[in-house]
């Protein structure tokens, strides 16, 4: 009964934590890690966890390992170097999974932009963004799920965005114009 | 250019997109970037990085990770042994329970035989001949300490035991150790 409970589990849910870790994290090697350890500490803590709240669960405790990881990763400046490297291959990656042909060549030109930023962006921004967008949570969710205060989460949700639209600004000061008036 | 209009549209834009403005609000909203550049670049500019993060791919595991994660949880061998010793079970209140009545299964067992019935050294009985062989080693070593004890070390000797111990122990003790003191026994 347990077995078959994980299975669905790991088979509903494995893809979003994946998911969740590579954007967060930008290095397919470490997303596979850290999915792999979340459901490995699921399957030890199945008896305490409550199943029909597992998504918050398993976003809080994928959360925590992407941090920690990260920690670990900022004391090895070579580390750093890699995740720059392979930063572009993650950006096909993804572009390969999203299949979508009538993409004009700008947008495509300003999404990548926009995936590189949002690596750029400083942790609880990027996770919260995540959360909110990515992952639909709504803010009253995400509070609950970091202790936090609902408008300290919808004043990072603004501080993201406003981050990202400097950068777009930034990176298309011409090009912007006539995306708009399109 | 920015006007104290556009400040109170900027603030009504962020909040329409957290899904906080009312139908009205989003009218005036509305009216506002018709004519406002700058006003309708903010809407713009939010909608394309709100529409960036909810339409980033759901991206699939990937089947060798799949079977990895069911590898080593479900699949492991011996897992259920394993999950018997782990900490976060092992402190529940079932084997708590469960020990404590095994424990106490245990003890019962061990000390059940016995309860009712005196335990007893059995004495360990001599032959003669060993008692016989024992004495004459005892004479043996005693003459042998004698000999290496000079007068006046003999004479300190006797007088610890005679100066330092009660009256009743030297007593019994020129009775029970006559050899040593000059006694017949």
């Amino acid at each position: 009964m347990k077995n078959i409970k994980y299975k669905n589990i790991v088979k509903k849910h494995s893809g979003k934590i994946y998911s969740y870790a590579l954007y967060f994290l930008h290095n397919k090697q470490d997303a596979e890690d850290v999915t792999q350890e979340i459901f490995i500490k699921l399957w030890k803590n199945m008896d305490n966890v409550d199943t029909k709240r597992i998504v918050p669960w398993l976003m809080r405790v994928t959360h925590n390992h992407c941090i920690d990881l990260i920690r670990q990763q900022k004391d090895s400046r070579s580390q750093q170097k890699i995740l720059r490297t392979i930063d572009w291959e993650i950006c096909d990656y993804i572009e390969e999974s999203e299949k979508n042909p009538e993409m004009s060549f700008e947008s495509k030109e300003r999404r990548r932009i926009l995936l590189k930023a949002m690596q750029n962006l400083p942790e609880n921004v990027k996770s919260i963004m995540l959360l909110h967008y990515f992952q639909g949570l709504k803010y009253s969710e995400i509070s609950n799920l970091f202790d936090l205060n609902e408008n300290t989460v919808k004043v990072t949700v603004h501080r993201g965005r406003k981050i990202l639209r400097e950068i777009l600004q930034n990176k298309f000061p011409e090009q912007s114009e006539k995306y708009y008036e399109n | 250019m920015k006007t104290n209009r556009c400040e109170r549209i900027r603030d009504l834009i962020e909040r329409f997109f957290d899904g906080e403005t009312t139908k009205k609000e989003n009218l005036e909203i509305q009216r506002h970037i018709k004519v406002c550049a700058e006003c309708r670049k903010l809407v713009i500019l939010n909608q394309e990085i709100s529409d960036f993060f909810s339409t980033l791919p759901e991206l699939k595991c990937p089947e060798e990770l799949y079977s990895k994660i069911l590898a080593n949880t479900v699949k492991r061998k011996g897992s259920s042994k394993k999950h018997l010793i782990d900490t976060h079970t092992l402190f529940n209140w079932k084997n708590a329970v469960v020990g404590i009545a095994f424990s106490a299964a245990i003890v019962f067992l061990v000390i059940k035989p016995n309860i009712g019935t005196e335990t007893y050294i059995k004495p360990v009985v001599y032959q003669e001949q060993d008692i016989e062989k024992a004495k004459k080693q005892a004479e043996w070593t005693l003459k042998l300490i004698g000999r290496k004890l000079n007068k006046s070390e003999i004479k300190a000797f006797k007088e610890v035991f005679y100066t330092n111990l009660p009256k009743t122990v030297t007593k019994s003790l020129e009775q029970s150790v006559p050899i040593l003191f000059g006694g017949e026994k």
